[in-house]
Parts: C-alpha cells; structure tokens; sequence
C-alpha cells in the first residue's frame, strides 16, 4: 500500500496542471448542482406530498365530506334568519363541520405587512381535524396564528382585521413550518398566511355576507348522515347563489390537483440536473482515460518489473478517489455554502444527493478505467512491431 | 540448467485466422550462460523470450527455472519471479519519459518482497549507475538523455535486483555502433560476473559473441 500511495502521489504531481483545471470544473459543477438542487421544486412538492398524505389519511378516517359548488354568478347572495341560524348552529355549535375563508385579507394589508400572502378564516372543528389545537394557549374565542415564513409580524404583535367591522387581535403563536390544510382538493400551505381560528359569528360579523360567500361553498362535514347533507344543500339552495354537490374527497384528486401544473417544470428541471451531472461524468471519464493512454508506457513497465494488474487497478482507482474528493472537501468546506445550508436544514437531502452522485461517479469512473485498461494487451505493447 | 524450455507452442489468434508462431521448441540454457536467438521478423524470437520472461503464456508446453515448473504459477507468484528473476532490456529502452533516471531504475525495487527505505534504494541506484557509467545522471529526466544513455539507464533497471538471468530484446538495435560496443560490454560484464544472458538479435556479429545461437525457423529451434 505504501507504494500504491507513493505512486499515486507521483500521478498527481505529474498531472498537477490538469487535476487543477479538473478541480475548478468540478467545483464550479458542485456549485451549480447545489443551486439548481436547492430550487428544485421537487422538494417543496416532497414536504407538499407529506402533508397531503397526512391530511387525507386524517380526512379519510373522519369521512370528511365536501361538496362541490356550482355558483350563479348573476345573483346576490339571499340570506335569511333560518338560514343564518342553521348554519350558526352548524358551526358553533355543532360538532362536526367547519370551513374556511381564504381571501380574508383587509385593505392595505399587503402593503404593511409584503411576506403575508393572505389570511384564512376558520370556523367550527377546523383546528381539532388539521391538529391546530395544539398552538391554541388558552380557550377563547379567536387566535390568531402567523406561518412558519412570516417574517413582518411576531408573536404578541397586534393586527386588524375585518372589512364592515374592524377587530384588533394580538398574535397567539407562530406555525411550525409545513403547517398547511386542505381545502376540497386544493392543498394550502400556511407558511406564508396569518391563519384566525374564530365562530362562523365572529366572522360574519367582521365581513358580513361576503363571508357567507366562502365559507358556504367550502363547508366540510365530518362523519354527516344523509339528512345532515339534504339539510345543508336545502340551505345553500336559498341563498340563491349555490348549488352544492356532495364530493368525497379521494388522495388521487388531491394529488393530481396539487401536482398537475408543476409536473412539466419539475421535468425540465430535472433533465437539467441529469445533463449536468451526465456531462460532467463523460468528461472525466475522458480525461482518465487519456491519463491511461498517457501513462501506459508505466504501466507496462511496472507490470514488466513485478506490478499485478489488481496493484495497477488500485493504483487508478486511488487517482479517481483523490481527484473527487479534493474539489469535493473544499466544496464542503466553504464556510458561505455551509451557512447556505444551515439556513435551510431541510435542504439536507441536496448533500446526500451530490455525495451520492460523488460516489457512483468514483465507481463508474474506476469501472471503465478499469476495463480501459484491462483491454489494453501487455503481450501487443511488447511487440517491436506493434 | 537455469531454464528449461520444453516443448512450447504459441498461437496468436486475430480474427479467423491462426498462427503458429512456435511449434514445439524444447532447448537448455545453463547458468552464466550467453545465449543469442536469431531470425528473420516474425518468426517468434520475441515471442520465446516473452515466454521464457513470464511475460506471456504460451499455448502448449512447459518453462522451468532452476528445476521449478513456472507454468501453473498465480498471476501473483509470476509478478514476483519477475520481478527477483529476470532483467528486461528492451530494444526501444521502455523507460518513463517525464520521469528521472532514480525513479526509472528504482521501479523494481518497489515490487522487491525486502522493502527498502527511500535512502537505500537511492544508494543501490548509485551503484548500479556506476556500473554501466551513468552515475552523474542520477537526477537527470530520461527525455534529457540520448539513446545510448538511455538503454544503460535500461541495463541499470534490468540489473538493479541482482537477477539471475537478463533478458535482451534487440538491446543494441536502436544505437550506433560505438554505443552498441558499450552496451555489449556492460551485458558480457554481467555475463562474467554470472549471470546468463538471453539475446534477441539480427546482429550476427553481436551473436557471434555469444556461446551459443538459437535460430528459428518455421516454428522451430535450431541450435549452433
């Protein structure tokens, strides 16, 4: 072994010019691999894919039914007592059914507060089916949560909200990041949205009819009986506005509503990364071969004076080893790519990807150097006329 | 008796077509022996002396060196009797071009079994240099020096494991005539100081030299 290392270190100085131009190629691959892995959308998507799944197993097991809405864009929303009460009842006091306000978002909100992209309304068992409860500190009426990637607004800061009513309320807590939920199909990330746990009253309140405009096409009911379903497509019918259809939500219209639209960008995005690591795989492929072809004449030599082909195949696959891991150390030793990671822990898979690729690329490398090698016939190159 | 060829054939296969190259050689070598083999291109000298080498396997037949049947040797058993039994020197030198004249004549001594520290392989160069006279080159690159400098750099690797027989492939072939008296004189050196000498030549001067002459012809070994 000790000799294998000398002469490997022989290799290395003697190609010192070329192993420095390998190195900076390779760091500059290793750079770029890492950008375009770290934006990858698939990652989003993974996390997306995991909550999708938790939260469709969580509305399976409950039979959470939705309805599908057909709305007439022509009319006025028609609201009257029964009607209200019923679904007051429904909401607040009722122990099976819950909705959501997605575009809650005062006037002006935007611009005080430009990392929020939007506030959701929730009403009835909404917080105990997406497990919200847990973030709740004591019980009243309203909390008010911020996502994960909020940054504008904290803990303990104080907000108004409410379009025909104005309400201050201080934020409760802060979103573990990947919070999200699902309405009908549609998967919701709460990252970047102020999330308000509050009644169907309250909110009618804050927004009056146009409230009802949401949170009526987007009621959930938990474990409903067939009466409970009647009762509420007779309700939504006298509003004038809808006509709900009973929709059971499957994982399949999830995932393929969530996913339709980035599939092609995730492709494209992917082709990128396999050309990119291709590329750099075929060109040191070519450089190790023209080392074998360069130094053959050692080889044969070494052979000739006591060398086994085994020692002359460890002897390059030493050299490979060495070639990767120098521009791979000093990537990973860059204290900016470091602190880049840290930032995002979750971007951990992006080193096990590239460590991953470093190593089938050693293999693959070595392999073909191998057989290059090994096909190379001793008995020809000792012949005087070869 | 240092070697013992006996019955060897070697066939060389490119494509469809066969060729025997030897067709059953069987001949002694002695000890400190001077032994040239002759004839025309292509009629397998190099061959033979590759086998003899353990540099390739013939396709019938047996080698023995010193009494011992080297045929059915490992790939590992026949890299290290290269490596402590035979000197190689070649008609086009096989030296390392980028590489000095130490590293070039210490190559054996990496592969030897007793291992030796960097100070005494470089001493046991010196002394080898010293003998065929290129002592002042030591750290000289191979690429700076002219032919006859670099086929004494050949000897001086083919000698540095004191083996016991030295295998010449055309050694003189690419020098001129003063350079190739020099060579000859550092191999009959060797030859008086023990060691056997196989030959590969065209020269029949140089073969002349030798005790005996092994030609070949069609496959088959004539010896004077």
């Amino acid at each position: 072994m000790p000799v294998l290392i000398k002469l490997v270190l022989k290799d290395i100085r003697k190609n010192k010019w070329k192993i420095a131009i390998f190195v900076f190629q390779m760091l500059v691959f290793l750079f770029l691999l890492m950008l375009a892995l770290a934006r990858f959308p698939i990652i989003s998507q993974g996390i997306k894919a995991i909550n999708i799944i938790k939260i469709s197993n969580l509305i399976r097991q409950q039979e959470i039914m939705s309805f599908k809405d057909y709305m007439n864009i022509w009319s006025e929303i028609y609201i009257d007592k029964d009607m209200y009460y019923f679904f007051e009842d429904l909401f607040d006091k009722g122990d099976n059914a819950y909705s959501v306000m997605e575009s809650a978002e005062p006037i002006g909100f935007s611009d005080r507060f430009p990392d929020v992209d939007g506030v959701v309304f929730a009403v009835g068992k909404f917080d105990e089916v997406f497990g919200f409860d847990k973030y709740k500190p004591e019980p009243k009426e309203t909390y008010v949560f911020v996502g994960a990637d909020v940054k504008t607004i904290d803990v303990g800061d104080q907000i108004e909200l409410g379009m025909y009513n104005k309400q201050t309320y201080t934020v409760d807590a802060r979103l573990k990041k990947g919070e999200a939920y699902l309405n009908k199909t549609h998967y919701r990330s709460l990252d970047n949205k102020v999330l308000v746990l509050t009644s169907f009253r309250n909110t009618t309140t804050l927004y009056q009819y146009v409230s009802l405009r949401e949170l009526i096409p987007n009621i959930h009911l938990i474990n409903p009986d067939i009466q409970q379903i009647d009762q509420v497509i007779q309700m939504a019918n006298r509003t004038k506005k809808f006509a709900l259809v009973p929709w059971e939500v499957s994982l399949r219209d999830v995932i393929k509503a969530t996913f339709q639209q980035s599939f092609l960008w995730v492709m494209l995005f992917a082709c990128f990364v396999v050309s990119m690591c291709i590329f750099m795989i075929c060109g040191f492929i070519s450089s190790i071969y023209m080392l074998i072809d360069h130094n053959f004449v050692e080889y044969a030599v070494h052979q000739i004076y006591g060398a086994t082909p085994q020692m002359l195949y460890l002897r390059i696959i030493l050299f490979v080893i060495f070639i990767v891991l120098l521009p791979a150390a000093i990537f990973y030793n860059v204290p900016d790519i470091n602190d880049f990671m840290k930032v995002s822990p979750e971007l951990k898979w992006v080193w096990w990807f590239m460590a991953i690729f470093l190593f089938i690329m050693v293999v693959l490398v070595s392999v073909l150097a191998i057989l290059r090698l090994s096909k190379k016939d001793l008995t020809e190159f000792l012949r005087r006329d070869r | 008796m240092i070697i013992k060829v006996q019955n060897i054939k070697k066939e060389y296969i490119s494509g469809r077509s066969k060729n025997l190259v030897l067709k059953g050689v069987s001949f002694e070598v002695n000890r400190g022996e001077k032994v040239a083999i002759v004839g025309p291109s292509g009629s397998g000298k190099t061959t033979l002396l590759n086998i003899i080498g353990l540099l390739i396997q013939p396709t019938e037949g047996e080698v023995y060196l010193e009494g011992k049947n080297v045929s059915s040797l490992s790939v590992k058993e026949r890299a290290r009797m290269r490596n402590k039994f035979f000197g190689y020197i070649f008609q086009e030198f096989l030296l390392v071009e980028e590489d000095t004249v130490f590293q070039n004549i210490e190559i054996p001594l990496l592969y030897s079994p007793h291992r030796t520290t960097k100070r005494k392989r470089k001493e046991m160069v010196r002394e080898v240099l010293e003998k065929v006279g290129l002592e002042v080159k030591i750290k000289e690159k191979v690429k700076n020096l002219s032919g006859g400098e670099r086929q004494r750099v050949a000897i001086a690797r083919a000698i540095i494991n004191d083996p016991e027989v030295i295998l010449a492939d055309e050694p003189t072939g690419s020098l001129d005539v003063e350079n190739a008296e020099k060579v000859m004189n550092i191999l009959e050196d060797l030859v008086a100081k023990g060691k056997t000498l196989l030959i590969v030549t065209h020269n029949e001067r140089i073969a002349k030299r030798c005790d005996r002459i092994f030609k070949i012809s069609d496959g088959h070994v004539t010896i004077t």
